[in-house]
């Protein structure tokens, strides 16, 4: 029954979104209007569009639920991605507009020519991106498993999938843009709602609110959520929180389908504009998850953000008998099943059911859905270009092939991508989300990175170079993953449960030298062309 | 293009130090971030949310400083243009 006002809600959306889409098709006829919208996205358009594409349900439901159970140490989470844009900034964002056409690939091949150099930059895109996917479109089945009870999991990622694709087919970068503009309002307008909600509840009073966060139940004792230390402490904790500031803050310029926003506007000048906007919006939103995370664990309680999840029959019966929980865990244990620990993404729509009623509730789980629906139409689009320019086009093409001969590769990419993300998202159900977002941060900050900011400042930098920075630091993130505690739990080999620390500078190694053993002459004459565009936009892309 | 340089790597390096210096701090010496300092707040929270601050500020340094190089580019784009014509 309380499902229904968040359907209509949640179908509200796709309306208009749908309609949007339909308007922009007769704008996706040209391989350069379906992955960049003719370029002609404005400044303030793009900061809007690449928050969208930003904040994604890990940060809205994550960073909240992280607040709410560790208090401080959740908050270091938004610090790290706002602060990331510095880097995209100052780094990337107006280099990047000058160089490139459609894809980061581009940039790298600029002066790199060689097709070694383009396939691994295409490879690791569709890595990070299909990483990223998969954790997003699991993530909404976890809120459907949680808000929706009496719909299966894989109902809700199959509509993902096939929402996204529809935006992605038919309307294509332009109505891609757009569905994250909307998105963006509609998650910034619910995070700062609920933010002076809870502020409401404490009357306004700052003090108040902040006292109660001092003294907040756990576990039957007081606890200080502002102090430090609650998730990581000692000193394995620091370097955690070291290695994962790390991977979050260089990870951010690594991102494809973030990068690949900055070809959708007109000049660096816009680039640099839209990073401006982008700043402003996911500052004001990192910000209120002090808030809604805080006021959470004040005003709903951890006890009862701590909803564990189950599969199948066995929601249903938790539901019926929460009595039965400790009987149920028990049982769960001796028939050798893990048994699934307290769920903190749950924070942000329970907060909202506690000071809203039901139909707020229905409002931010529709918003939830709505955030992973954008995220993932920016992604799936970063890696139909990544294959059909990059791989396709370029490789195996050399550059030739017609307008409709792109564009069909780019949709069927598309699709074979989105059936991929939908197939695995499926098959990895119950998988660790924030395990698959750390995979794609750590890939984007050790493999792409250093090769991005090299071939951009440094003139010895080779081909050897960069497919030897590339491939070490994508294999090490990968490699050192899968030894972490993250996936391998008490047992792991290495410590940390980000491989940043190790694994970004085993990229720039690789790069450095790679760039020793083999020289490329031909690189060092393309790099004052290079500068030359790269900072003043001379014969850059329109 | 020098000029650019000269302000976004100190820039960079700036704001990387600032940012480490938090989880650095904050990991290795947790009971003194812990101190409270204005009302209830934590010198660790505080010092969390001048990073915020630290990135409006340093955004809006770099929108200011831009205007000069944006005239230097177009400078420099007018007088290629004008060659490549002659």
């Amino acid at each position: 029954m309380r499902s229904q006002p968040s359907l209509v809600i949640f179908a509200i959306f796709v309306g208009i979104t749908l309609i949007v889409t339909y308007w922009a098709s007769g704008q996706s006829t040209t391989s350069r209007g379906f992955y960049t919208a003719h370029r002609r996205i404005g400044g303030l358009q793009n900061g809007w569009a690449i928050a969208g594409d930003y904040m994604s349900a890990a940060s809205f439901l994550g960073i909240t639920g992280l607040v709410a159970f560790y208090g401080f140490d959740g908050f270091m989470y938004s610090v790290g991605w706002l602060v990331a844009y510095l880097a995209v900034l100052f780094l990337v964002a107006e280099q990047l507009r000058n160089t490139g056409k459609y894809t980061m690939a581009d940039l790298i091949s600029f002066r790199l020519r060689g097709r070694g150099v383009r396939a691994i930059a295409a490879v690791s895109t569709l890595a990070i991106t299909l990483f990223y996917m998969i954790a997003q479109m699991v993530g909404s089945g976890l809120i459907v498993n949680l808000l929706l009870p009496q719909f299966p999991d894989f109902v809700a990622i199959g509509v993902v999938g096939v929402l996204m694709l529809v935006y992605v087919l038919f309307g294509g970068m332009l109505a891609t843009t757009w569905v994250q503009i909307i998105k963006a309002g509609l998650l910034l307008v619910t995070a700062i709602g609920l933010s002076l909600l809870v502020m409401g509840h404490f009357n306004f009073s700052l003090g108040q609110f902040l006292n109660a966060a001092t003294k907040v139940p756990i576990a039957g004792t007081p606890t200080n959520l502002l102090r430090p230390g609650l998730l990581y402490h000692g000193p394995l904790g620091a370097w955690n929180l070291i290695s994962l500031g790390l991977a979050l803050v260089l990870g951010t310029a690594g991102l494809p389908h973030i990068l690949m926003r900055f070809f959708t506007v007109p000049t660096a000048k816009a680039a640099r504009t839209s990073v401006a906007w982008a700043m402003v919006l996911v500052g004001a939103f990192y910000l209120t998850t002090s808030f809604m995370g805080l006021g959470a664990a004040t005003i709903v309680g951890q006890d009862h953000i701590g909803k564990r999840m189950y599969a199948g029959q066995a929601i249903q019966y938790i539901a019926h008998h929460p009595e039965q929980q400790r009987a149920l865990d028990a049982q769960l244990i001796h028939d050798g099943f893990v048994v699934p620990v307290a769920n903190s993404n749950l924070a942000a729509p329970l907060l909202a059911g506690n000071l809203g009623g039901p139909l707020l509730t229905a409002f931010v789980a529709a918003v939830a859905f709505a955030t992973i629906l954008a995220v993932v139409a920016g992604l799936t689009i970063t890696a139909s270009s990544a294959f059909a320019h990059d791989i396709w086009f370029n490789l195996v093409r050399n550059g030739k092939g017609d307008e409709t001969e792109h564009l069909f590769v780019a949709r069927a990419t598309a699709v074979v991508v989105g059936a991929l993300a939908i197939a695995l998202s499926i098959a990895l159900r119950g998988f660790n989300v924030a395990f698959l977002v750390g995979l794609a941060f750590a890939v984007a900050a050790s493999a792409n990175v250093p090769v991005i900011l090299l071939s951009l400042s440094w003139r010895r930098f080779s081909r050897g170079g960069a497919i030897a920075g590339m491939l070490s630091g994508l294999i090490s993130a990968l490699a050192l993953i899968a030894i972490s505690p993250v996936a391998m739990g008490t047992h792991a080999i290495f410590p940390l449960d980000n491989p940043g620390l190790v694994s970004i500078p085993i990229g720039l190694a690789g790069a450095v030298i790679g760039t020793l053993v083999a020289r490329d002459s031909s690189s060092e004459q393309m790099f004052d062309q290079l500068q030359v565009r790269a900072t003043t936009g001379l014969g850059a892309e329109v | 293009m020098a000029a650019r340089r000269r302000f976004v790597i100190p820039a960079t390096v700036f704001f990387i130090v600032f940012y480490l210096a938090l989880p650095v701090s904050v990991g290795f010496a947790p009971q003194f971030m812990s101190r409270a300092v204005i009302g209830p707040l934590t010198l660790a929270y505080c010092f969390a949310l001048a990073q915020f601050a630290m990135a409006w500020i340093l955004l809006a340094l770099y929108l200011w400083r831009a205007r000069s190089f944006d005239l230097q580019a177009a400078r420099i784009r007018h007088r290629a243009t004008r060659e490549i014509k002659a």
